[in-house]
């Protein structure tokens, strides 16, 4: 298992491991998401409350979640990077910025719509959701900063900083409506708690869907994080041959 | 300028810049309170100053929603179980707004103690039910109500 | 087995009146996810033809400081293209 992990480490060996697995996950991937979201549009019963607009939250508690464990990733790729100067972990680190920021968006933007008719107002100030766009604002305020830079090694090093900075804000969204009054309902515990509350035939569908968006995440991850490996190892043998295969020049 | 010093002007500028909005929202956030809404317990502990614009969250207090005339003009009771504070709104409800559900009110309380609200929001709890599990699951308890064995 | 919840496509589209907020949190997440798709495939074609053009050229003894600019170069071009 370490060995593994050890060996991932390795640009080549993170490069040519999933060549051949990011198809299959690919593939996964876009058959849960389909299933979990037409399931949710079509099949699921409407809430005797909210109607049909609760559909929204098959899209919106994965995406707000999957914002935050990103940014967990990120920070635990950051500080790999610093403490054992591992390259593959700053690529990886490098590629979870944007798919972090565009679930964060998705996230406020669905909440928004979801809110507008069931709480009576697009936004409100309270402490669940503002933390939630500060994360949006930090994970933008990374990609400037890495971009700010000429030097990889300069820009790795200060987006790794400001990373670790913004976990703080982490625990802060998923505990606000135990800290605080907030408008945001606490997070559901899919029938945990009682049978009753959230039964299957709803949480399910929410089920393929979130296992659907990890997918994603992934998928986008690694493919940004192997372009990233041909582009900062272009003085390699190996790289040097792909290229020369890829684009069939001899 | 040399291209360094340009660049790490750059990096203090954007580090200057996320912080400063960063730190503004917080404050925002702050000034509001980081509690969105008083309940009515802080209400009646005197929390709040006459006459001062505030949100309020409680529940709508079953059997406490009347209409007012024709119009669109309503009062109901929120309650946080301990205390009460009467509410009165004129204006377009939330779908979610009904008796024994969650209320965020926004206004301020006038000289007879009752809370009159310029905007009400609906708050709601993070359980989901289809229609036919709620209908089964008033059926069964109103079944207990009456005593009786199904 | 799940059943399907409305009576019509149209009934489907309409959402039980909520179809406008739905729509557009549905819309919005496909186009996101599409973009965040898009990009890498594209970024993967730019690189390799970067990297192609570098080997095309004669480059005995230029070194490092003519990758760095060719970086700098393919980071340039893919800011023009955002």
């Amino acid at each position: 298992m370490w060995q593994w992990f050890y060996k991932l480490g390795s640009p080549r060996y993170f490069y040519e491991m999933t060549t051949g697995f990011v198809p299959w996950l690919a593939r996964a991937t876009f058959l849960l998401l389909a299933i979990g979201l037409v399931w949710g549009l079509g099949f699921a019963p409407p809430d005797y409350q909210m109607g049909d607009n609760y559909r929204i939250i098959y899209i919106h508690v994965p995406t707000a979640s999957g914002a935050i464990w990103i940014y967990a990733m990120m920070a635990v790729m950051a500080a790999m990077h610093m403490i054992w100067n591992i390259k593959v972990a700053d690529m990886v680190a490098k590629s979870c910025a944007l798919i972090g920021a565009s679930f964060c968006a998705v996230a406020l933007v669905t909440g928004a719509f979801w809110g507008k008719p069931t709480w009576g107002t697009y936004w409100i100030w309270d402490a669940k959701l503002t933390a939630t766009l500060i994360l949006f604002f930090v994970y933008v305020g990374v990609m400037a900063l890495r971009s700010a830079f000429d030097s990889e090694t300069a820009a790795s090093k200060a987006a790794s900083v400001l990373t670790l900075v913004g976990v703080v804000n982490l625990p802060i969204i998923y505990y606000a409506a135990y800290w605080w009054n907030t408008l945001h309902q606490r997070s559901s515990e899919l029938g945990v708690r009682d049978a009753s509350a959230n039964p299957p035939e709803i949480w399910i569908p929410a089920v393929f869907s979130g296992f659907g968006l990890i997918g994603l995440i992934f998928v986008i991850i690694i493919l940004h994080t192997r372009n990233e490996i041909l582009l900062r190892e272009r003085r390699a043998q190996w790289v040097q041959e792909l290229v020369k295969q890829e684009t069939g020049n001899a | 300028m040399t291209p360094a010093r340009k660049q790490k002007l750059m990096i203090v500028g954007s580090i200057v810049l996320g912080s400063a909005v960063a730190v503004a929202l917080m404050l925002y956030a702050f000034n509001q309170g980081l509690n969105v809404f008083f309940t009515p317990t802080e209400i009646a502990e005197g929390k709040v100053g006459a006459d001062q614009n505030i949100r309020i969250g409680g529940m709508v207090k079953m059997g406490s929603l009347v209409k007012q005339g024709a119009g669109t003009t309503i009062t109901f009771i929120a309650t946080d179980t301990n205390e009460d504070i009467p509410v009165a709104y004129t204006g377009v409800l939330p779908d979610l707004f009904r008796e024994g559900q969650g209320v965020v009110a926004e206004g301020r309380i006038d000289a007879n103690g009752v809370f009159q609200a310029n905007s009400i929001l609906a708050k709601h709890d993070e359980n989901y039910m289809s229609a036919e599990v709620k209908a089964a699951l008033d059926a069964a308890a109103e079944r207990k109500a009456a005593g009786g064995t199904p | 087995m799940p059943e399907f919840r409305f009576d019509s496509i149209a009934d489907f589209f309409a959402m039980g009146g909520y179809g406008f907020y739905v729509w557009v949190s549905y819309g919005f997440f496909a186009v996101v996810m599409g973009y965040n798709l898009w990009l890498p495939y594209r970024q993967r074609a730019n690189t390799l033809r970067l990297l192609q053009a570098r080997q095309l050229r004669q480059h005995g003894q230029a070194g490092i400081e003519s990758d760095l600019r060719q970086q700098q170069n393919a980071q340039q071009q893919q800011g023009e293209a955002h």
